[in-house]
Protein backbone atom coordinates (compact mmCIF):
# COMPACT_ATOMS: atom_id res chain seq x y z
CA UNK A 1 0.00 0.00 0.00
CA UNK A 2 1.37 3.66 -1.12
CA UNK A 3 0.13 6.50 0.00
CA UNK A 4 0.86 10.19 -0.41
CA UNK A 5 3.48 11.37 3.10
CA UNK A 6 1.35 14.19 3.08
CA UNK A 7 -1.82 11.97 4.36
CA UNK A 8 0.42 9.73 6.23
CA UNK A 9 1.14 13.30 7.87
CA UNK A 10 -2.12 14.57 8.43
CA UNK A 11 -3.34 11.02 9.88
CA UNK A 12 -0.63 11.10 12.64
CA UNK A 13 -1.21 14.56 13.01
CA UNK A 14 -4.68 13.87 13.90
CA UNK A 15 -4.28 10.81 16.08
CA UNK A 16 -1.62 13.94 18.06
CA UNK A 17 -4.05 16.29 18.17
CA UNK A 18 -2.36 18.32 16.19
CA UNK A 19 -4.73 19.26 12.56
CA UNK A 20 -5.82 22.57 11.77
CA UNK A 21 -9.45 22.62 11.02
CA UNK A 22 -8.24 23.12 7.53
CA UNK A 23 -6.00 20.14 7.48
CA UNK A 24 -9.25 18.22 9.48
CA UNK A 25 -11.36 18.95 6.21
CA UNK A 26 -8.47 17.70 3.87
CA UNK A 27 -8.32 14.21 5.34
CA UNK A 28 -11.75 13.78 6.26
CA UNK A 29 -12.42 14.53 1.88
CA UNK A 30 -9.12 11.92 1.84
CA UNK A 31 -10.14 9.12 3.38
CA UNK A 32 -13.96 9.25 1.96
CA UNK A 33 -12.39 9.11 -1.49
CA UNK A 34 -9.26 6.43 -0.34
CA UNK A 35 -10.25 2.96 1.81
CA UNK A 36 -6.87 2.54 2.54
CA UNK A 37 -6.04 5.67 3.90
CA UNK A 38 -9.80 5.32 6.07
CA UNK A 39 -8.11 1.52 7.11
CA UNK A 40 -5.06 2.89 8.14
CA UNK A 41 -6.57 5.67 9.86
CA UNK A 42 -8.74 3.55 11.81
CA UNK A 43 -6.11 0.98 12.13
CA UNK A 44 -3.61 4.05 13.93
CA UNK A 45 -6.59 5.11 15.99
CA UNK A 46 -6.78 1.80 17.35
CA UNK A 47 -3.40 1.30 18.18
CA UNK A 48 -3.49 4.52 19.83
CA UNK A 49 -6.48 4.47 21.64
CA UNK A 50 -4.84 1.28 23.44
CA UNK A 51 -1.79 2.96 23.59
CA UNK A 52 -3.87 5.13 25.84
CA UNK A 53 -5.56 3.31 28.33
CA UNK A 54 -2.65 1.80 29.94
CA UNK A 55 -2.74 3.16 33.28
CA UNK A 56 0.62 4.86 34.68
CA UNK A 57 1.56 2.81 38.06
CA UNK A 58 2.47 4.28 40.78
CA UNK A 59 6.20 4.56 41.74
CA UNK A 60 7.63 1.93 44.05
CA UNK A 61 6.57 3.61 47.88
CA UNK A 62 10.07 3.38 48.66
CA UNK A 63 11.99 5.19 45.44
CA UNK A 64 11.75 9.04 46.65
CA UNK A 65 13.11 7.84 50.95
CA UNK A 66 16.07 5.87 48.73
CA UNK A 67 16.83 8.22 47.02
CA UNK A 68 16.91 11.34 49.35
CA UNK A 69 18.47 8.63 51.29
CA UNK A 70 21.22 7.96 48.85
CA UNK A 71 21.78 11.91 48.53
CA UNK A 72 22.68 12.39 52.26
CA UNK A 73 24.93 9.07 52.47
CA UNK A 74 26.69 10.20 48.92
CA UNK A 75 27.27 14.37 50.29
CA UNK A 76 28.85 12.93 53.18
CA UNK A 77 31.35 10.54 51.50
CA UNK A 78 34.99 12.91 51.71
CA UNK A 79 36.07 14.04 48.84
CA UNK A 80 32.38 13.27 47.50
CA UNK A 81 31.52 15.47 44.41
CA UNK A 82 29.27 18.09 46.61
CA UNK A 83 26.57 20.16 44.21
CA UNK A 84 27.65 23.49 45.53
CA UNK A 85 30.77 23.99 44.01
CA UNK A 86 29.76 23.27 41.03
CA UNK A 87 26.12 25.20 41.09
CA UNK A 88 28.00 27.98 42.30
CA UNK A 89 29.79 28.28 39.44
CA UNK A 90 26.76 27.66 37.13
CA UNK A 91 25.46 31.20 38.69
CA UNK A 92 28.36 33.09 37.79
CA UNK A 93 27.93 31.94 34.33
CA UNK A 94 24.55 31.63 34.06
CA UNK A 95 21.96 34.27 32.81
CA UNK A 96 21.89 37.70 34.61
CA UNK A 97 18.02 35.82 36.31
CA UNK A 98 19.75 33.43 38.09
CA UNK A 99 22.83 36.15 39.35
CA UNK A 100 20.69 37.14 42.40
CA UNK A 101 20.93 33.80 43.99
CA UNK A 102 24.35 34.00 44.13
CA UNK A 103 24.53 36.74 46.82
CA UNK A 104 22.40 34.16 48.75
CA UNK A 105 24.77 31.45 48.73
CA UNK A 106 27.81 33.19 49.21
CA UNK A 107 28.49 31.53 51.92
CA UNK A 108 28.04 28.58 49.88
CA UNK A 109 31.45 29.33 48.23
CA UNK A 110 33.33 28.32 51.43
CA UNK A 111 33.08 24.82 50.13
CA UNK A 112 32.27 21.60 51.70
CA UNK A 113 31.52 22.91 55.28
CA UNK A 114 29.17 25.70 54.10
CA UNK A 115 26.81 23.16 52.37
CA UNK A 116 26.80 20.62 55.24
CA UNK A 117 25.76 24.01 56.90
CA UNK A 118 22.99 24.44 54.39
CA UNK A 119 22.05 20.95 54.36
CA UNK A 120 21.61 20.74 57.76
CA UNK A 121 19.58 24.16 58.76
CA UNK A 122 18.12 25.27 55.57
CA UNK A 123 15.09 25.64 57.77
CA UNK A 124 12.50 24.32 55.20
CA UNK A 125 9.82 22.62 56.36
CA UNK A 126 8.55 19.39 55.74
CA UNK A 127 5.38 20.99 54.80
CA UNK A 128 6.86 22.85 51.88
CA UNK A 129 7.80 19.27 50.46
CA UNK A 130 4.32 17.81 50.06
CA UNK A 131 1.75 20.06 51.87
CA UNK A 132 0.40 18.52 54.24
CA UNK A 133 2.86 17.54 56.83
CA UNK A 134 2.45 20.13 59.13
CA UNK A 135 6.26 20.03 61.96
CA UNK A 136 5.47 21.57 65.07
CA UNK A 137 7.28 24.64 66.12
CA UNK A 138 8.83 26.88 63.19
CA UNK A 139 12.54 26.49 64.45
CA UNK A 140 15.28 26.78 62.02
CA UNK A 141 16.66 23.39 62.83
CA UNK A 142 15.71 20.22 60.86
CA UNK A 143 12.23 19.22 62.84
CA UNK A 144 11.74 16.14 64.88
CA UNK A 145 8.25 15.35 64.28
CA UNK A 146 5.82 15.41 61.50
CA UNK A 147 2.21 15.54 62.00
CA UNK A 148 -0.19 14.55 59.20
CA UNK A 149 -4.09 14.83 58.65
CA UNK A 150 -5.65 13.25 55.00
CA UNK A 151 -7.77 11.12 54.11
CA UNK A 152 -6.38 8.01 54.75
CA UNK A 153 -4.90 8.56 58.30
CA UNK A 154 -3.87 10.80 61.01
CA UNK A 155 -0.70 10.94 63.13
CA UNK A 156 2.93 11.72 63.57
CA UNK A 157 6.35 10.57 63.20
CA UNK A 158 8.66 11.42 66.06
CA UNK A 159 12.37 11.04 66.01
CA UNK A 160 13.54 10.08 69.40
CA UNK A 161 17.28 8.97 70.83
CA UNK A 162 20.48 10.62 69.57
CA UNK A 163 22.14 11.23 66.54
CA UNK A 164 24.39 8.21 66.84
CA UNK A 165 21.57 5.85 67.36
CA UNK A 166 18.16 7.44 66.45
CA UNK A 167 14.66 6.04 66.92
CA UNK A 168 11.63 6.66 65.24
CA UNK A 169 8.39 6.48 66.87
CA UNK A 170 5.47 6.42 64.83
CA UNK A 171 2.00 7.43 66.12
CA UNK A 172 -1.23 7.15 63.53
CA UNK A 173 -5.30 6.19 63.78
CA UNK A 174 -6.35 5.21 60.62
CA UNK A 175 -9.07 2.52 59.06
CA UNK A 176 -7.21 1.26 56.57
CA UNK A 177 -4.05 -0.49 55.93
CA UNK A 178 -1.03 2.07 55.84
CA UNK A 179 2.85 1.90 55.88
CA UNK A 180 5.34 4.15 57.22
CA UNK A 181 8.94 3.92 55.85
CA UNK A 182 11.79 5.83 57.35
CA UNK A 183 15.16 5.42 55.54
CA UNK A 184 18.37 6.52 57.09
CA UNK A 185 21.64 6.08 54.54
CA UNK A 186 20.52 2.81 53.21
CA UNK A 187 18.74 1.39 56.40
CA UNK A 188 14.90 1.00 56.06
CA UNK A 189 12.29 0.85 59.09
CA UNK A 190 8.92 -0.13 58.24
CA UNK A 191 5.99 0.03 60.16
CA UNK A 192 3.35 -2.19 57.92
CA UNK A 193 0.29 -2.81 58.59
CA UNK A 194 -1.23 0.30 60.75
CA UNK A 195 -4.70 -0.22 60.46
CA UNK A 196 -6.67 0.93 63.73
CA UNK A 197 -9.61 -1.14 65.19
CA UNK A 198 -11.27 2.40 66.29
CA UNK A 199 -9.92 5.83 67.39
CA UNK A 200 -7.16 4.57 69.61
CA UNK A 201 -3.52 5.05 67.89
CA UNK A 202 -1.57 2.61 67.22
CA UNK A 203 2.48 3.72 68.75
CA UNK A 204 5.34 1.56 67.15
CA UNK A 205 8.85 2.52 67.72
CA UNK A 206 11.93 1.19 66.45
CA UNK A 207 15.48 2.18 66.20
CA UNK A 208 18.14 1.91 62.97
CA UNK A 209 20.69 -0.54 63.87
CA UNK A 210 23.61 1.27 62.07
CA UNK A 211 25.56 2.32 64.76
CA UNK A 212 28.34 5.42 64.52
CA UNK A 213 29.13 8.63 65.21
CA UNK A 214 27.95 10.63 62.83
CA UNK A 215 27.07 14.27 63.21
CA UNK A 216 23.68 14.44 61.61
CA UNK A 217 21.21 12.00 61.30
CA UNK A 218 18.72 13.05 58.17
CA UNK A 219 15.90 10.74 57.91
CA UNK A 220 13.88 10.55 55.47
CA UNK A 221 9.88 9.35 56.01
CA UNK A 222 7.03 8.32 53.19
CA UNK A 223 3.73 7.08 54.42
CA UNK A 224 2.15 5.04 51.75
CA UNK A 225 -1.02 2.63 51.35
CA UNK A 226 -2.03 0.67 48.38
CA UNK A 227 -2.94 3.90 46.21
CA UNK A 228 0.86 4.91 46.48
CA UNK A 229 2.65 7.85 48.39
CA UNK A 230 0.36 9.41 51.16
CA UNK A 231 2.90 12.04 52.64
CA UNK A 232 6.72 12.37 52.84
CA UNK A 233 8.67 14.60 55.20
CA UNK A 234 12.40 14.38 56.20
CA UNK A 235 13.29 14.65 59.59
CA UNK A 236 16.51 15.44 61.61
CA UNK A 237 17.73 16.26 64.86
CA UNK A 238 19.02 19.67 65.82
CA UNK A 239 22.38 21.11 65.92
CA UNK A 240 21.91 20.96 69.69
CA UNK A 241 21.68 17.05 69.40
CA UNK B 1 3.55 20.36 31.51
CA UNK B 2 3.29 23.61 32.51
CA UNK B 3 5.32 23.77 35.57
CA UNK B 4 8.80 24.29 34.36
CA UNK B 5 9.30 27.98 35.60
CA UNK B 6 8.54 26.68 39.23
CA UNK B 7 11.02 23.64 38.31
CA UNK B 8 13.49 26.32 37.66
CA UNK B 9 13.37 27.90 41.08
CA UNK B 10 13.47 24.60 42.56
CA UNK B 11 16.50 23.89 40.57
CA UNK B 12 17.87 27.43 41.93
CA UNK B 13 17.02 26.54 45.74
CA UNK B 14 18.72 22.93 45.25
CA UNK B 15 21.82 24.88 43.97
CA UNK B 16 21.95 26.91 47.31
CA UNK B 17 22.10 23.43 49.09
CA UNK B 18 18.45 23.07 49.99
CA UNK B 19 18.08 19.35 49.57
CA UNK B 20 14.25 19.28 50.27
CA UNK B 21 14.00 21.40 47.22
CA UNK B 22 15.02 18.37 45.47
CA UNK B 23 12.80 16.62 47.03
CA UNK B 24 9.77 18.09 45.86
CA UNK B 25 11.59 17.52 42.37
CA UNK B 26 11.69 13.92 43.26
CA UNK B 27 7.98 13.94 44.34
CA UNK B 28 6.84 15.77 40.71
CA UNK B 29 8.50 13.41 38.47
CA UNK B 30 8.83 10.48 40.65
CA UNK B 31 5.51 8.76 38.33
CA UNK B 32 6.61 9.51 35.04
CA UNK B 33 10.36 8.94 35.18
CA UNK B 34 9.49 5.03 36.64
CA UNK B 35 6.71 4.64 34.07
CA UNK B 36 9.23 5.76 31.00
CA UNK B 37 11.32 3.34 32.71
CA UNK B 38 9.20 0.65 32.72
CA UNK B 39 8.05 0.74 29.50
CA UNK B 40 11.19 1.23 28.12
CA UNK B 41 12.29 -2.28 30.23
CA UNK B 42 9.26 -4.65 31.49
CA UNK B 43 10.52 -4.94 34.37
CA UNK B 44 9.90 -2.72 37.84
CA UNK B 45 12.95 -3.43 39.62
CA UNK B 46 15.02 -2.39 37.08
CA UNK B 47 12.85 0.45 36.50
CA UNK B 48 13.14 1.21 40.12
CA UNK B 49 16.60 0.91 39.68
CA UNK B 50 17.02 3.58 36.71
CA UNK B 51 14.25 5.65 38.81
CA UNK B 52 16.77 6.20 41.56
CA UNK B 53 19.74 6.88 39.48
CA UNK B 54 17.96 9.02 37.23
CA UNK B 55 17.86 11.14 40.28
CA UNK B 56 20.94 10.75 41.35
CA UNK B 57 22.54 11.44 38.56
CA UNK B 58 20.18 14.58 38.23
CA UNK B 59 21.49 16.07 41.55
CA UNK B 60 24.85 15.61 40.97
CA UNK B 61 24.81 17.12 37.45
CA UNK B 62 22.46 20.07 38.63
CA UNK B 63 25.28 22.60 37.86
CA UNK B 64 24.87 21.99 34.57
CA UNK B 65 21.43 22.01 33.54
CA UNK B 66 21.21 24.99 31.12
CA UNK B 67 17.70 26.84 31.88
CA UNK B 68 17.28 27.69 28.11
CA UNK B 69 16.02 24.08 28.00
CA UNK B 70 12.94 22.82 30.13
CA UNK B 71 13.56 21.10 33.31
CA UNK B 72 11.55 18.06 32.15
CA UNK B 73 13.03 17.51 28.82
CA UNK B 74 16.42 17.18 30.45
CA UNK B 75 15.10 14.47 33.15
CA UNK B 76 13.38 12.71 30.66
CA UNK B 77 16.66 12.42 28.29
CA UNK B 78 18.43 10.69 31.29
CA UNK B 79 15.84 8.37 32.10
CA UNK B 80 15.85 7.48 28.60
CA UNK B 81 19.33 6.76 27.96
CA UNK B 82 19.37 5.28 31.77
CA UNK B 83 16.88 2.69 30.37
CA UNK B 84 19.05 2.52 27.05
CA UNK B 85 22.22 1.49 29.35
CA UNK B 86 19.65 -0.94 31.29
CA UNK B 87 18.91 -3.32 28.44
CA UNK B 88 22.14 -2.57 27.05
CA UNK B 89 23.55 -4.04 30.28
CA UNK B 90 21.05 -7.26 30.36
CA UNK B 91 21.65 -7.90 26.88
CA UNK B 92 25.06 -9.95 26.37
CA UNK B 93 23.66 -12.76 29.32
CA UNK B 94 19.84 -12.36 29.83
CA UNK B 95 17.24 -12.33 27.25
CA UNK B 96 13.62 -10.61 28.31
CA UNK B 97 10.90 -13.15 29.51
CA UNK B 98 8.00 -12.03 27.56
CA UNK B 99 5.64 -14.38 28.29
CA UNK B 100 6.17 -12.94 31.92
CA UNK B 101 3.11 -11.80 33.63
CA UNK B 102 3.05 -8.21 33.97
CA UNK B 103 2.20 -7.93 37.93
CA UNK B 104 -1.22 -7.57 38.96
CA UNK B 105 -4.04 -6.02 37.21
CA UNK B 106 -4.76 -2.16 38.21
CA UNK B 107 -7.83 -1.84 40.32
CA UNK B 108 -10.02 -0.58 37.07
CA UNK B 109 -8.37 -2.79 34.59
CA UNK B 110 -10.54 -6.00 33.35
CA UNK B 111 -8.84 -9.08 32.43
CA UNK B 112 -9.27 -7.98 28.91
CA UNK B 113 -7.47 -4.71 28.90
CA UNK B 114 -4.84 -6.56 31.23
CA UNK B 115 -4.51 -9.29 28.37
CA UNK B 116 -4.70 -6.70 25.79
CA UNK B 117 -1.97 -4.41 27.82
CA UNK B 118 0.42 -6.90 28.23
CA UNK B 119 0.21 -7.72 24.68
CA UNK B 120 1.18 -4.14 23.73
CA UNK B 121 4.08 -4.20 26.02
CA UNK B 122 5.15 -7.27 24.48
CA UNK B 123 5.03 -5.71 21.25
CA UNK B 124 6.45 -2.70 22.75
CA UNK B 125 9.52 -4.87 23.74
CA UNK B 126 10.17 -5.69 20.28
CA UNK B 127 10.90 -2.67 18.95
CA UNK B 128 14.47 -1.12 18.61
CA UNK B 129 14.74 0.93 21.06
CA UNK B 130 15.02 4.47 19.44
CA UNK B 131 11.52 3.76 18.15
CA UNK B 132 10.23 2.06 21.76
CA UNK B 133 11.47 5.97 22.99
CA UNK B 134 9.04 7.71 20.73
CA UNK B 135 6.30 5.43 21.82
CA UNK B 136 6.84 6.26 25.42
CA UNK B 137 7.44 9.39 25.07
CA UNK B 138 4.14 10.51 23.60
CA UNK B 139 1.85 7.76 24.97
CA UNK B 140 3.99 7.27 28.54
CA UNK B 141 4.94 10.57 29.02
CA UNK B 142 2.48 12.34 27.21
CA UNK B 143 5.29 14.50 25.52
CA UNK B 144 4.36 17.09 22.44
CA UNK B 145 6.52 16.10 19.10
CA UNK B 146 8.66 19.60 19.90
CA UNK B 147 9.62 18.33 23.70
CA UNK B 148 10.10 14.84 21.66
CA UNK B 149 12.87 16.49 19.29
CA UNK B 150 14.41 18.22 22.54
CA UNK B 151 14.76 14.95 24.45
CA UNK B 152 15.76 13.18 21.66
CA UNK B 153 17.85 15.28 20.28
CA UNK B 154 16.66 15.49 16.59
CA UNK B 155 14.49 17.46 14.54
CA UNK B 156 10.19 17.77 14.62
CA UNK B 157 10.11 16.08 11.18
CA UNK B 158 12.66 13.10 12.25
CA UNK B 159 10.54 12.76 15.54
CA UNK B 160 7.40 12.34 13.03
CA UNK B 161 8.97 9.77 10.50
CA UNK B 162 10.43 7.63 13.88
CA UNK B 163 6.61 7.94 15.33
CA UNK B 164 5.31 6.92 12.58
CA UNK B 165 7.60 3.92 11.68
CA UNK B 166 6.98 2.96 15.87
CA UNK B 167 3.87 2.87 15.59
CA UNK B 168 3.60 0.59 12.36
CA UNK B 169 5.83 -1.54 13.83
CA UNK B 170 3.72 -1.85 16.57
CA UNK B 171 0.77 -2.54 14.69
CA UNK B 172 2.60 -5.24 12.59
CA UNK B 173 3.71 -7.12 16.34
CA UNK B 174 0.51 -6.42 18.00
CA UNK B 175 -0.82 -8.60 14.87
CA UNK B 176 1.62 -11.59 14.45
CA UNK B 177 0.38 -11.92 18.52
CA UNK B 178 -3.32 -12.35 16.81
CA UNK B 179 -4.45 -8.99 18.30
CA UNK B 180 -6.69 -7.97 16.39
CA UNK B 181 -5.61 -4.27 15.46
Amino acid sequence: MTMDEKYLDLIQAEIDGCLSPAERAELARHVLADPHARELRDEMRQLCGLLDSVQAEEPPAELYADVMSALRAQSRKPGARLPAGGRVRAYLSSPAGFRFAAAIVGGVLVGTLAFEFAGRDSGLAPSQLVGTMAPQGATAAPQRQARFDNAAMTGSVMLEGTTAAPVVRVSVVSHRDVTVIASLDGEQLRFDDLHSAGSKPIVREAAFSQRNNRQHAEIAVSVVDDSGVLEQATLGFGSSR
Amino acid sequence: MTEDSDDVTLVRRCCGGDRQAFGTLVVRYQKTVYNAALRMLHDREEAKDVAQTVFLKVYENLGKYDPKFKFYSWIYRIALNESINALQRRRPTEGLDLDAPDGEPGPEESLGQRQAHDGLQRALMTLREEYRAVVVLRHFVGCSYEDMGEILGVPEKTVKSRLFSARQLLRQALQKQGMTQ
